[in-house]
């Protein structure tokens, strides 16, 4: 081991702070997820829903597993899927009342004071990426009511606290790949999380670890036909 | 018409029963509905899509057969109001819809509609005012206003699921044409009804509509299963998922019932041959308005229930990440609330009719037409 060699979290840690050193709209945030360290824990999904307070039913990062079988042969696939953040995304354009867009960073964000909660963003997206919020609580039904379940979350920077009709209940919620966490320097949640260091995160522009691996022969994108240009590139 | 009490006792029933659903919406928010994350929009959302093709087809049609169009007018602002009612009840946050006036997107077909509703609904209101306020006829530059509006809105609203990449069966270019045939068989369908009750006598107008309901049916039946057979055939495994469970998958038994029987095969039989009436041809309208919710229903659903990722169906255990969908007890009662609404409006509507006299100028210009 050499005096070189570091953990792939404090590499891409550093590397994201060189990143924020540049005006915003030259930062280029991309996610590498390589689906042969994955071994489905879901560490991921739970740090997700930890980091950003989730309700009942809105999950941002899921992992897909498949089972294949092939020979009487079995294997399993983990795929976990945050928000693809797409180049070109769907949700986007059908947002009747521009509550979400796409940064200069390449981040589609969601203003959750402006959302009408129509839920079209929802059918419009390939990867099933978006959720709403019903305003349900995991120990509103029990005897005693969790008080973490109203403790703020920080998302896209502000102090959101879940309140019956009160933003974010009745809005569209979705992945935003930990902004609130990025813009201070911290990974996203699922990527420090990850048992297997299989989530990489960083500044596609420069000379980065993730611009390395974007063009990996091993790379693909998800519904790469139907022109959404995701960010979230996975190394089969 | 007679005064009768018993359509008001069904219509005082339906909104006294489907109060509850609406009041459990507008407190407790949408806690008790159905749908979810990947099934995101249910009934509600058919029942505007239903109420809006009443409304858009039988301004249509009024505005050609010019016996109905005061009586149009009455339908299309009834269905329409039910229609606005049902997708603003299926807002998260109602209370910020003026937001797509003031903040519009206009590369969302959605942002389109919120406008064109404001200026149909708009014309609905003005044209009711001449016809009932002061007993004119409306201009004719209003009725053109209003017929652009109307296929403005029926290709907008087509276009809101065409133009989805995500879902099978909706990205199609059959969907304007099925929307503008479901519009007139439905508008016309419900115009009939109500001619059928005030002026029975008058035989060469029902033949006109009852011509005008088959053929639209026709043009429907047809385009429905294009798309279908399109989808099934397509090889692509989410378009024949889509088609499949309406062939033969879980919405089979509501697609043969209530499609294809209760939409397309009782209608034909029980309006043919074209000079009968009575009671056999009301049945016929009813059957096609009842089946026409179920395609509406239909085309909404199943195209959601469809997976976008393989292994995303069991990904998350948790029960608004489900792609099976019935609609709650809570989206029942609004839509029967809904519906009462409708029919209320088009009632009260009908006795202002009778106050005019309009039922006895109608048959003395159907006379003379004849």
């Amino acid at each position: 081991m050499t005096s070189e060699s570091v953990d792939i979290l404090v590499a891409l840690r550093r590397q994201l702070e060189e990143a924020l050193r540049k005006p915003k709209e030259k930062r280029r945030w991309v996610m590498v997820i390589d689906l042969k360290k994955c071994v489905g824990c879901n560490a991921c999904t739970i740090s997700c829903k930890a980091e950003n307070i989730l309700p009942p039913n809105v999950t941002y990062r899921p992992v897909l597993e498949e089972h294949l079988e092939e020979n009487n042969r079995i294997g399993r696939r983990f795929l976990p899927r945050p928000c693809m953040q797409c180049d070109n995304p769907p949700c986007v354009r059908v947002c009747p009342v521009k509550a979400t867009w796409k940064q200069a960073d390449g981040i589609v964000v969601i203003d959750y004071n402006k959302c009408i909660g129509c839920r079209y963003c929802l059918t419009a997206c390939p990867y099933g990426a978006r959720s709403f919020d019903f305003g349900e609580y995991y120990t509103d039904q029990t005897p005693q009511f969790m008080p973490y379940e109203n403790a703020p979350s920080w998302e896209y920077g502000e102090r959101w606290v879940r309140q019956k009709n009160r933003s974010p209940v009745g809005n569209a919620r979705k992945c935003h790949f930990c902004l609130h966490r990025v813009e201070n320097g911290l990974l996203p949640a699922c990527v420090s999380s990850c048992i297997g260091r299989a989530t990489y995160f960083g500044d596609a522009d420069g000379n980065t670890l993730v611009s390395q691996l974007i063009v990996s022969p091993r790379v693909m994108r998800l519904k790469e036909h139907l022109g959404t240009e995701p960010r979230v590139y996975y190394l089969l | 018409m007679k005064q009768k009490i018993w359509p008001w006792a069904i219509i005082i029933i339906a909104l006294a029963i489907g109060s509850y659903g609406l009041y459990s919406r507008l407190f407790s928010g949408h806690l008790a509905e159905n749908y979810g994350n990947y099934v995101t929009w249910g009934i509600w959302v058919s029942a505007y899509l239903y109420f809006i093709s009443i409304s858009v087809g039988s301004f249509l049609v009024g505005s050609v057969i010019k016996q109905t169009k005061r009586l149009s007018r009455l339908v299309a602002l009834a269905t329409c109001i039910g229609g606005l009612l049902a997708i603003w009840l299926d807002l998260g946050h109602m209370e910020r819809f003026y937001r797509a006036l003031i903040s519009p997107n206009f590369s969302s077909p959605m942002a389109w509609l919120v406008w064109l509703y404001t200026l149909y609904f708009i014309v609905l209101v003005w044209t009711n005012y001449v016809n009932f306020r002061k007993g004119e006829d409306e201009k004719s530059g209003v009725t053109s206003i209003g017929i652009v509006l109307v296929l403005a809105v029926i290709l907008s609203s087509s276009s809101l699921f065409a133009l989805s990449i995500a879902k099978p069966l909706w990205n199609t270019a059959v969907l304007p044409l099925l929307f503008l045939g479901v519009a007139i068989a439905s508008g016309a369908a419900s115009l009939a009804i109500l001619t059928s009750m005030l002026w029975p006598e008058d035989k060469t107008l029902l033949i006109t509509l009852k011509r005008v309901i088959l053929y639209s049916l026709l043009l429907t039946a047809f385009l429905e299963f294009s798309e279908i057979f399109l989808a099934a055939k397509s090889g692509i495994p989410e378009h024949y998922e889509a088609a499949r469970s309406l062939l033969a998958g879980r919405y089979a038994w509501p697609f043969w019932l209530g499609v294809v029987v209760l939409a397309f095969i009782l209608p034909t039989v029980l309006l043919l041959p074209l000079q009968s009436t009575g009671t056999k041809t009301v049945g016929g309208y009813i059957s096609l308005l009842i089946g026409l919710f179920f395609l509406r229903f239909l085309f909404l659903v199943p195209p959601q229930s469809v997976t976008s990722l393989k292994g995303l169906e069991n990904a998350v255990m948790e029960p608004r990440y489900s792609y099976s969908y019935f609609p709650s007890i809570g989206e029942w009662l609004v839509t029967v609330f809904l519906c009462g609404l409708v029919i209320a409006v088009v009632l009260a509507g009908l006795y202002k009719f009778k106050y005019l006299g309009l039922a006895g100028e109608k048959n003395k210009e159907a006379k003379i037409s004849v």
